[in-house]
């Protein structure tokens, strides 16, 4: 076997046999199990019941309105998305019906929207239409939880006396379930309306269960307010019908769902890979470069480099470390790859929904080479960086000069690479930056997912490939001059005193 | 043939000339004593015969070619600091070397299980070196550069930091090995060694060649001494340098510590004691040890300034 290949090999195996390397082999298995296990855990609690006692008579049929319509847009929201996710297409040779609204996927909707999917026939219609025209593959439509429901007065509940005797007969009903429609739920909100509602003085009670929910309180409190304006606005005699109508007006709008990626949020998910990559790139860098640089600083300090240099040339050396170092690198992204590529398609849940289409990044040749490229270039020329203060120093002490500037030269603009290109990324920070070497991989990377002129690729590219070039030249004339010179000062000027020992 | 040859080869280091136009030859076969103080040039010389350094100017000559990794493991190199991979089995660390010179992994495998069974290491063959003894871990690393059964043998300081029993074990391979046929050249400071197994010498001082040959050529560098029990005065003897006597006469007889002149035969001595009647009791002839040699010869050229410098880099 070739000498370079032997000193990969026994690198790679010195590398993969230290704990650190396979913990952090179980880096992103772990970040996506956290992930699953987290988005259970975060998840909102169940909706609650809300219980309304209405003496007037009037107020209860607008609210249970209220969280009906509120209901509809969350169907209709879902219902969009899982339009535009799955490409649902129209049936042929039909047209989408009027209560359809969800078809042209997730956007805001309107109360006119809302109307037309009720008048329709709501989410059973959604459902039957959604039965016939889906794609083969594509899941039933799930329906969101419902949120809040209104229930009937529980038995026990005091509901014909004043708001203190519904309070107190209240108490105790919170602390059990009730039956709604969507099975058991805990009474979130008890509202009391006395007979008198209305009169000067007089006010409608809450008694919520002890977690704060001013949206469902606000909404309650909406529909009161607009019974009694109209109530004052009847008052003070205008006509009732002219303020039916002027209260139905609305600005016409129309809402159309955004261009097929060139959204924000699109691009955001195309970058996704690239981005995550190039933060692997930097995190992977780091251990093995580190890896690297212990191994040459072990080799120095046992005084094993005479007997390897009498039986290899300093540039098998370095060479064989280097692709070894990068065999490691290798099998730790294609490891973490693998492990995202099943976890898109073995789990459900937002892991997945995320990575899927992530993943379509890889789907455009240019971009899956351009990545390949750039992690593997990225990757010999900052590895080239940590071998040259390997090679400087006797000691981990040493190194630790060395090291702390390396470190943050590379960290320190990375990290403004990434929230540039979360901003803009076409901002001139990366753009520059994609024509320095030593960023460029990060920078290029980074950019992959909106898009780069293939000129800028090719340029970059090349200028990167020089000067990987330029330091295989110079780590090589370094490696032999100062591979002996234990003990001796000079660092990094060898590189220029000692032009061949 | 000889297998290694140097012509006018000087190394230095910045301001530091390490080894001074040092020209020599190594023919094929036998033992060859590489002889020096600390500091002489000695590992800068080797170093520069295995190409790991290159001389300042000057040629090299290793086994009829340019110094290089050959890749078919002729050489096999003993550094003089020694170190092994910690995390490496002994077996596997002998292996290893064995392949970096060319060898197939079977054929290595077999030649290291040989050799480690041969330095008593049989037992630890699959234990990490972090785990031997220094001791152990030092014949592993002699193992690593027999594994290829090599033509010419280089040991930088071979015996350094070995028990004495490990040290008989070193200096028998090495018998064996010149006995088999390859060439073994050994540096070393300790003469002792260099007595016991040396064919030819080479003795260095301050990176300079102060002399080169046999054992007895390097003994005839002192002048015979030789220790009588006489009658009478030898100082008037032919061939006599000088004659100290050793304590007061006992019945009449006293011992003599006798030096000859340079170039004076102990048998010419004996010879005109036997014709002219010189009666002596007593003839012993003292044998320079190359101790004594050494440091008759290197101790003249260490007082010699040089324009060289003090210190040494690499020697």
């Amino acid at each position: 076997m070739n000498a370079k290949l032997l000193v990969a090999l026994r690198e790679f195996r010195q590398i993969t046999s230290t704990r650190s390397f396979w913990l952090t082999l179980l880096l992103v298995p772990a970040a996506i199990a956290i992930s699953q296990l987290s988005v259970r855990l975060l998840q909102p609690p169940p909706g609650v019941a809300v219980v309304v006692v209405d003496q007037t008579g009037r107020y209860q049929g607008a609210i249970q309105q209220r969280f009906t319509y509120d209901r509809d847009q969350e169907v209709l929201s879902d219902l969009g998305a899982y339009a535009s996710k799955w490409k649902v297409a129209a049936p042929k040779p039909e047209k989408w019906g009027p209560g359809d609204v969800w078809a042209e996927g997730p956007r805001l909707f309107t109360p006119a929207d809302v109307a037309a999917f009720e008048a329709a026939g709501g989410l059973k219609t959604a459902q039957a239409e959604l039965a016939r025209v889906k794609p083969a593959g594509a899941p039933d439509f799930s329906p969101p939880k419902p949120g809040t429901m209104q229930v009937a007065p529980p038995a026990g509940l005091v509901t014909d006396k004043d708001a203190a005797a519904f309070a107190a007969s209240l108490t105790p009903q919170m602390k059990l379930r009730v039956a709604t429609p969507a099975g058991l739920r805990k009474i979130g909100l008890g509202v009391f309306i006395p007979a008198d509602y209305g009169a000067p003085g007089v006010v409608a009670r809450f008694y919520p269960d002890g977690t704060p929910r001013p949206m469902l309180v606000d909404s309650v409190r909406q529909e009161l307010t607009a019974i009694q304006r109209a109530d004052a606005l009847k008052a003070s005699g205008i006509d009732m019908a002219a303020l039916a109508k002027i209260q139905g007006v609305r600005a016409p709008i129309d809402i159309a769902a955004p261009p097929e990626g060139g959204s924000r949020e699109k691009v955001m998910l195309r970058s996704a890979l690239p981005l995550a990559l190039a933060y692997l790139l930097l995190l992977s860098i780091m251990m093995s470069g580190s890896w690297m640089l212990q191994g040459l600083i072990e080799e120095r300090s046992n005084k094993l480099l005479e007997s390897v240099l009498a039986c290899v040339t300093p540039d098998d050396l370095l060479f064989g470390k280097l692709i070894g170092v990068i065999g490691v690198a290798i099998l730790m992204i294609g490891t973490w790859v693998a492990v995202a590529v099943g976890a898109a398609f073995s789990v459900q849940g937002v892991v997945a929904d995320f990575l899927r289409p992530a993943l379509s990044s890889l789907s455009s040749p240019v971009i899956a080479v351009a990545l390949v490229y750039y992690f593997l270039a990225g990757y010999m020329a900052i590895s080239v960086l940590f071998l040259a203060v390997g090679v400087v120093s006797d000691s981990m002490r040493d190194a630790q000069a060395y090291l702390t500037p390396l470190i943050l030269g590379i960290t320190i603009p990375f990290v403004l690479i990434l929230q540039s290109v979360l901003l803009n990324p076409d901002g001139p920070l990366p753009r520059i930056l994609s024509w320095v070497p030593i960023y460029a991989p990060f920078a290029m990377m980074a950019r992959l997912g909106s898009g780069v002129p293939t000129w800028e690729l090719a340029g970059s590219g090349a200028l990167l490939a020089a000067f990987i070039a330029v330091e295989f030249v110079l780590i090589s004339r370094l490696f032999r001059s100062s591979l002996l010179q234990s003990g001796q000062t000079g660092g990094l000027l060898l590189l220029f005193r000692r032009r061949a020992v | 043939m000889s297998v290694l040859r140097l012509d006018g080869v000087t190394k230095r280091f910045e301001n530091f000339t390490a080894v001074d136009n040092l020209s020599f030859e190594v023919p094929e076969g036998g033992i060859f004593g590489f002889l020096g103080a600390n500091g002489a040039g000695k590992t800068t010389t080797l170093r520069m015969a295995l190409d790991i350094l290159r001389p300042t100017s000057g040629t090299l000559e290793v086994l009829g070619a340019a110094p290089g990794r050959r890749g078919d493991g002729e050489v096999g190199f003993l550094p003089e600091e020694r170190g092994l991979y910690r995390q490496m089995t002994a077996l596997e660390t002998v292996i290893y070397f064995g392949r970096l010179k060319g060898m197939s992994r079977g054929d290595a495998e077999s030649a290291a299980r040989g050799l480690l069974d041969r330095f008593s290491l049989a037992a630890f063959t699959d234990r990490k070196v972090e785990q031997l003894s220094k001791g152990m871990a030092q014949k592993v690393q002699l193992a690593a550069a027999l594994v290829t059964g090599p033509r010419l043998i280089i040991l930088d300081e071979p015996f350094s930091g070995l028990d004495p029993v490990n040290q008989a074990v070193l200096e028998d391979v090495v018998l064996e090995r010149a006995k088999a046929g390859a060439t073994v050249v050994f540096s070393t400071h300790v003469m002792q060694h260099a007595e016991r197994l040396c064919d030819r010498l080479l003795l260095l001082a301050k990176g300079r060649k102060v002399f080169q040959g046999d054992q007895e050529a390097a003994r005839a560098q002192l002048p015979t001494r030789l220790t009588l029990t006489a009658r009478a005065d030898p100082r008037k003897l032919p061939g006599v340098q000088s004659a100290q006597a050793q304590g007061a006469a006992r019945d009449g007889w006293t011992d003599w510590a006798i030096t000859l002149a340079p170039g004076g035969d102990a048998g010419a001595l004996l010879e005109a004691c036997t014709g002219k009647g010189f009666a002596l009791r007593r003839f012993d002839i003292h044998r320079a040890s190359l101790h004594e040699v050494f440091l008759h010869l290197v101790g003249d050229a260490e007082a010699t300034p040089t324009k060289s410098g003090q210190a040494g880099v690499a020697a």
